[in-house]
């Protein structure tokens, strides 16, 4: 009997006990409150949750507050106040209001993660949906991967690179281009070869791409990519290289300089070349010599030059009756609205043979008189 | 009268071919007397040292202006347009070119050293009487010394002007044109008959004063007072316009700088809106008529002056 009250004793106080904690929870639990159950988000971001916890049970709430179901690697923080409260006692009628600041992690799949903030009885779903896979990775992207311009032109674009790990990288920079580019790294200003990036920065990267002057026409693929030990970020940019236009002028012996008579005229033989990559039409000849002289050009206009072909035009100076004998400069180019090409010939004027003889005999008849002076009253 | 002229005409115009052809005059049996005079004159003048040394002095300002062209050559053809239509005078009027002055300033010196002691020496030495003892007329003497003179200041200045030009054509490739080279020639032939002015001023003296050491100093004197005259502003020195260094410059600056800004005698109603431009040698010949007449007849007048006092003059003693 004694044995069967002790059970009964047992079974009763244990059931009171239960009952205690049974009625305790239905009439002293606070309720849980957040605005945002549900938020879809992107690996690496915090989520900051308000939430308050509400106290309408008629008596004073004291209750223990835990987190369930959060996965392994998500980090959390629960602060109200000043502190991290385990335990949280609510007057009745009235609301305390806890922060629960929750990091998804990078390296995360594309779900839907749930997990339970509880307080005694009361139990609150948060709704977490990972929109992407997250990476341990690092991303090296931009908006803008083509570009055209032409052979002597600079390409260049702008591009970011993440670092979408958790540690502090440094990111060698490095390109893979085809022969005849040359790749510059520019970041903040300046040209670098690598960058060091904090965990989760982002940092703008100015590529420039410069072909050299003798590069074919055509589209060209150049993949860069930001290495570090362990990973590897790619990107690959394309730059359309149009034909380039350039000119070369030469004297066909390639002697600047000439000599001609004043009012004479002098031939010179003149060696257009197409440097470019593109052929190029309507070459105009032109000369800008000085006042009163004339150079004519035969022809005066190259109709058509292929690349890599020359054409020769024949170029008569004239300089002009009145020029003061000296070196002087006639300035010839050759153009096209796409390009241009300009040499300076020193041509020194000299004194035609006649104005010498002439001087010559003058001044021989000046000393004659003299001598013929003094030698002819010279004698007593 | 015209007996007298018809002479003197045949006279000048044998010493001047005895001078141009000497073989030719040799060849003749009896020279000219006139000639004989004018060439034993110049021979004096030749073996003279005052004359050496003006003639280097000549020389030497020929020589300074051309070194003076090559130095600033290119702030030459900076300043002067090479289509500027009197370029190749420009080498004689640029504004740094020292030639036109001090032709200016050497012709009456020259003048007057040829000139002042030509009477009144030949007296004190006791030559002139000796002179006249010889079958010559009296003016000869007069003329024979102021042709001699002429003659060699004549040859001078066109070889300095031969010269110059000459320069022109081997350093600068600049021959004159047509206008210029006659524009050169005025200015031989003014420059020329300003040294006869000169010399007619000392020959006038050197008749009138039996001192040499007087003409002298009345011929300085007189070049002086002309030449301060000259120096005055524009509005005061024009109101002495019978001062040959007045003349003399006004011609040379309308004849060798022939832009209208250059006339400083071009009334301001003519000249008002007119661009500096240039005017055509008649037209400058014209605007310097007043003055060129001026010399000529000034020189002319002179002679003859010294003439009447040299033909009235007592010359046995001493």
């Amino acid at each position: 009997m004694i044995k069967k009250n002790i059970w009964l004793k047992v079974f009763m106080l244990s059931v009171a006990v239960m009952l205690s904690g049974l009625t305790a929870s239905v009439k002293g639990s606070a309720t849980l409150y957040t605005p945002y159950t549900r938020l879809a988000v992107s690996p690496g971001t915090s989520i900051d949750y308000t939430i308050d916890l509400v106290n309408h049970s008629g008596q004073m709430s004291n209750d223990e507050i835990s987190i369930v179901g959060m996965p392994d690697n998500w980090k959390y923080n629960l602060v109200s106040g000043a502190y991290s409260p385990r335990r949280i006692s609510v007057l009745n009628g009235e609301k305390k209001t806890m922060t629960l600041k929750v990091d998804v992690p990078y390296q995360v799949e594309k779900n839907t993660y749930t997990f339970y903030v509880r307080a005694g009885s009361s139990s609150l779903q948060l709704v977490v949906d990972v929109t992407e896979t997250g990476s341990n990775e690092t991303e090296f992207s931009t908006t803008q991967a083509n570009m055209q311009g032409s052979a002597n032109s600079t390409f260049s674009y702008r591009a970011a690179l993440k670092n979408r790990t958790a540690q502090k990288q440094l990111y060698s920079l490095r390109s893979d281009a085809p022969r005849g580019w040359s790749v510059t790294f520019q970041v903040d200003g300046r040209s670098v070869t690598s960058v060091e990036m904090e965990a989760n920065t982002n940092k703008d990267v100015q590529i420039e791409l410069k072909p050299s002057a003798q590069i074919v026409a055509g589209s060209y693929k150049i993949p860069l990519s930001a290495v570090t030990g362990s990973i590897s970020a790619k990107l690959e940019l394309e730059a359309v290289v149009t034909g380039s236009h350039e000119l070369g002028l030469r004297t066909e012996n390639d002697v600047l300089s000439t000599t001609a008579n004043k009012g004479g005229k002098r031939t010179l033989k003149l060696v257009v070349r197409n440097t470019g990559a593109s052929e190029l039409r309507n070459i105009e000849i032109k000369a800008t010599p000085p006042a009163h002289w004339e150079v004519n050009f035969e022809p005066t206009q190259i109709d058509q030059l292929a690349p890599g072909s020359e054409a020769t035009v024949t170029a008569t100076v004239k300089v002009s009756n009145r020029a003061v004998l000296g070196d002087y400069q006639v300035n010839v180019e050759a153009r096209t609205p796409e390009a241009y090409a300009k040499i300076t010939v020193r041509t020194s004027v000299e004194a035609p043979f006649y104005y010498i003889l002439l001087g010559i005999v003058i001044i021989a008849a000046a000393l004659y008189i003299v001598v013929f002076l003094f030698r002819k009253f010279g004698r007593r | 009268m015209k007996q007298i002229l018809l002479t003197y005409v045949h006279n000048i115009s044998n010493a001047v071919t005895a001078f141009l052809l000497p073989e030719r005059a040799y060849n003749e049996k009896a020279e000219p007397p006139l000639w004989v005079m004018v060439s034993k004159e110049i021979t004096d003048i030749v073996h003279s040292w005052r004359f050496l040394i003006l003639f280097a002095l000549i020389i030497m300002t020929a020589v300074g202006s051309v070194i003076a062209f090559e130095l600033q050559y290119s702030e030459i053809t900076r300043d002067i347009k090479i289509d500027d239509k009197i370029f190749f005078l420009r080498i004689f009027t640029w504004k740094n070119s020292i030639f036109l002055m001090v032709m200016q300033y050497l012709c009456p010196v020259l003048g007057i050293c040829l000139g002042f002691d030509a009477i009144n020496s030949e007296q004190t030495k006791g030559t002139l009487s000796r002179v006249l003892s010889q079958p010559v007329y009296r003016d000869y003497i007069l003329l024979s010394k102021f042709l001699a003179a002429l003659l060699v200041v004549s040859l001078l200045f066109t070889v300095l002007m031969m010269i110059m030009f000459a320069w022109g054509l081997l350093s600068l490739g600049v021959g004159p044109t047509l206008d210029e080279f006659l524009r050169l020639l005025w200015y031989l032939f003014l420059t020329i008959v300003y040294v006869a002015f000169w010399l007619n001023i000392a020959l006038f003296f050197s008749g009138i004063f039996r001192q040499s050491s007087a003409s002298v100093l009345t011929c300085i004197s007189a070049w002086l007072i002309f030449s301060v005259l000259a120096a005055l502003p524009f509005e005061i020195s024009s109101s002495f316009s019978l001062n040959p260094i007045f003349a003399y410059q006004q011609a040379i600056m309308i004849l060798m700088t022939p832009e209208l800004e250059g006339l400083l005698k071009v009334p301001i109603e003519y000249a008002g809106g007119v661009r500096p431009t240039l005017l055509p040698l008649n037209q400058n010949i014209i605007i310097a008529g007043g003055f060129i007449t001026y010399l000529i007849a000034g020189s002319v007048a002179l002679f003859a002056m010294s003439y009447y006092f040299f033909m009235r003059r007592e010359i046995r003693s001493r």
